[in-house]
């Protein structure tokens, strides 16, 4: 349950309290930016080898190669569109890849490229406005077909190289300026078909690793490494086609952003190519580990060379070698950001379920037509499809007091007009994060090996809270050989899965931390015991008064599960159930992915717990608790029907505030049992 | 929760009688040591046939089996 504090708690259980009412609706609906792009400027269709960089200055330094040339562009205002289109003629360089880096700390930028076998390089010193005369790093004698720059930071500069040198022994290399010399690493000669590098870095760390993201394989990959400054360390392959599949991936790029909006996302972006249907298109990612790619955003212009993200201060910039767009980056700015008056909401109706998803209506007073605009451009653009909600609800105290309870996300809006009455509405449906998570879909199939439970079902849920740290509970410490999720299966409910399969439940609050209610670090996941536990709430005359209620005994019939995992048996008896029914019903479940006795005992056990508490006990109605959650534990004592501190879990709540003219502020909570 | 789908096979092991299959809707990614019914045809088992494919368990592609090829 969320922490009430004492004045709020004292209010909840007042029948008179005044009701409190929050609702704020920002324009970021994921744990990812939502690019809200217009495009600078385009071209007649240039595709081809290019790369961008923002230099200290904020200026946007561009390099692409084409005809025999390398031409080189600054964008110092990127509204003026033929800043855009002004390319200045450097020197000659070969079709193929360039790579600029920007020195975080002074007016250096370097762009590298290549001429025939040779990687050379160009330095500036004021930002990309002039630059000197080009120079040799190295010569590998064998065509490069990836260059990736790594930003200074005051420190050396680093430029990796992809070279084809044959069939199986081609190499990512990496050439580094000694303070005298360029030193050249080439690294360990063990790739095949490279189709371009990219390289990262942790701004908030520079002098940690560069993490490289490589295109290639027999099998197409994206690949993922880590240099230190000294040593290739880890590795995993973020995606992989399948061996004869039509698809290739090619120019992988990534971004590490940590601005000062707290965004702690790395952007992947990479070329996909499908001979058939035959397409070459951006995918775009924002991941919260630089080795996942679970979510993907395809890119509607068509590249070979790929697109390249940066962020400013205030913009994020999509550059492909003929066309720029840009997106503000949220900063809570009107236009983003939306509050709305206590006074403008008239009814909210919400409904949440433990491990399924909930639905919200919010209507908002539109009889003077203040809403017209929704979603438009201007103040009212959070009113949108995707946008995100936060519902705050509290009462007054000694002052205004609210707790923000779930994130939602709109689904919907919509016009209520009752012109008889001369009034109308503004009607807002949403859906939770839960039902969010359900609605998305896995892209492609995903399978994992030997990972466990807890690993798994972060990379599951990562897409709609972006927690992506820790072990969720001690239960789902255990490895399965295979997990895997299904092309167009629900995300949602491979996260179920893998918490009631763990004796646990799965919810999503407004982190605590979180206190403006909304943002893309937001959405807290919380992993819980199923129906289990102490009591977190007291309802009953002493305590938060009960204005109706329906209790139901158990009618628990069943006593018996037995768990089949690989040749082994799990069984789980409840005696006392099966000696006062006299019969023996036993439930079966089958998972072959536990292979220990041990595992299927547990197994058991927590399919035991969970058929114990699994049945609808009936229902409470009182004044809104705004830290009650879906799976609480709450004790109720009603003398008229013999209840006295009786331990429920919380099923389901249904929240209703209505300011009309019959006033409700209320919440219907349905009940459920507990596991002894 | 048992799923019925049809499957490209992709590549076969005769060994150890398993498979990999495209699983129809995902072109890009594979399904792979999925056991195949030894009772059928090793000769007709050859990459680009379809495959009916049952998963036991949607999320543990080793429970599952090849039981046709057409």
């Amino acid at each position: 349950m969320r922490a009430l504090t004492a004045t709020l708690a004292a209010a909840c259980r007042k029948l008179d309290a005044e009701p409190i009412v929050r609702v704020r609706i920002a324009d970021t609906p994921l744990e990812a930016p939502r690019l809200d792009l217009t495009q600078l400027y385009s071209e007649a269709s240039l595709d081809t080898y290019h790369d961008a960089a923002v230099a200290k200055d904020g200026s946007l330094v561009r390099a692409r190669a084409t005809g025999g040339r390398l031409y080189m562009q600054r964008v110092t205002t990127p509204t003026t569109a033929s800043q855009w289109s002004t390319w200045t003629d450097l020197t000659a360089a070969t079709a193929a890849p360039v790579a600029i880096a920007a020195d975080s700390l002074t007016a250096a930028v370097i762009v590298y490229y290549v001429s025939g076998t040779q990687i050379r390089y160009s330095e500036s010193l004021d930002y990309g406005a002039t630059w000197s005369a080009d120079a040799l790093v190295h010569d590998p004698g064998a065509p490069i077909v990836g260059l990736a720059a790594d930003g200074r930071y005051g420190y050396q500069a680093t430029v990796f190289a992809a070279v084809n040198a044959g069939a199986g022994v081609n190499y990512v290399a990496r050439a580094y300026w000694t303070g005298a010399a360029w030193a050249w690493d080439p690294g360990a000669a063990n790739r095949t078909a490279i189709d371009g590098i990219g390289v990262g870095r942790d701004s908030t760390a520079p002098n940690a690793y560069c993490y490289l993201v490589i295109a290639d394989g027999t099998t197409p990959r994206i690949s993922y490494q880590e240099h230190d400054g000294i040593n290739w360390q880890g590795g995993a392959v973020i995606i992989q086609a399948g061996a004869s599949s039509p698809y290739d991936y090619a120019h992988p790029r990534l971004l590490h952003q940590r601005p000062a909006d707290s965004l702690d996302r790395h952007c992947l972006t990479l070329v996909e190519r499908c001979s058939a249907p035959a397409y070459q298109r951006a995918l775009i990612s924002f991941t919260p580990v630089r080795w996942w790619l679970s979510e993907t955003v395809p890119w509607d212009h068509t590249t070979t060379y790929g697109v390249v993200i940066l962020r400013t201060a205030s913009w994020w910039y999509l550059i492909q070698s003929d066309r720029a767009h840009r997106a503000p980056a949220y900063t809570g700015a009107s236009g983003q950001l939306l509050d709305v008056s206590q006074d403008a909401v008239t009814t909210i109706a919400a409904v949440e379920q433990l491990n399924h998803g909930g639905e919200l209506l919010i209507e908002l007073d539109n009889s003077a037509g203040t809403y017209a605009t929704a979603g438009q451009a201007g103040a009212l653009r959070p009113l949108r499809t995707g946008s995100q909600l936060a519902l705050g609800l509290g009462y007054r105290t000694t002052g205004v007091e609210y707790i923000w309870t779930s994130t939602w996300w709109i689904r919907q809006i919509g016009f209520a007009d009752r012109g008889a009455r001369g009034t109308g509405a503004l009607r807002i449906t949403c859906i939770d994060t839960a039902a969010w998570h359900e609605l998305l879909r896995a892209r492609r199939q995903y399978q994992w090996s030997g990972d466990s439970l807890g690993s798994i079902i972060q990379k599951a849920w990562w897409c709609v809270c972006g927690e992506a740290s820790g072990s969720p509970s001690g239960n789902m410490a255990l490895t399965v050989p295979q997990f895997s999720v299904q092309a167009g299966a629900s995300w949602g409910a491979a996260a179920r899965r893998l918490v009631e399969s763990s004796g646990l439940d799965l919810r999503f609050t407004t982190a605590a931390a979180v206190t403006a209610g909304v943002g893309l670090t937001s959405v807290d996941p919380e992993v819980i015991d199923h129906a289990q536990g102490a009591s977190a709430y007291s309802y009953g005359p002493a305590t938060h008064p009960i204005l109706s209620g329906v209790y139901m005994q158990s009618g628990q019939i069943a006593g018996h599960v037995d768990v089949v995992g690989l040749d082994l048996l799990g069984r789980w008896l409840d005696w006392s159930r099966i000696l006062d029914q006299w019969r023996d019903l036993p439930r079966t479940v089958i998972d072959r992915s536990l292979d220990a006795q041990a595992e299927v005992d547990t197994r058991a056990t927590y399919e035991g717990l969970r058929l114990q508490a699994d049945e609808d006990l009936g229902l409470i109605v009182a004044r809104v608790n705004p830290g009650l959650q879906v799976g609480d534990v709450i004790d109720l004592t009603d003398s008229r029907a013999g209840l006295a501190a009786t331990l429920r879990h919380v099923r389901e709540i249904r929240t209703r505030y209505n300011r009309s003219s019959r006033p409700h502020f209320d919440q219907e909570i349905r009940l459920g049992g507990i596991a002894t | 929760m048992s799923q019925i789908a049809r499957g490209i096979l992709r590549a076969f092991d005769a060994p150890s009688s398993t498979a990999t299959l495209e699983v129809i809707g995902s072109p890009d990614a594979y399904l792979t040591a999925v056991p195949v019914n030894r009772g059928l045809a090793v000769a007709e088992l050859v990459a680009g046939r379809i495959v009916l494919l049952i998963l036991f368990d949607e999320h543990n592609p080793a429970d599952a089996m090849v039981t046709g090829v057409f």
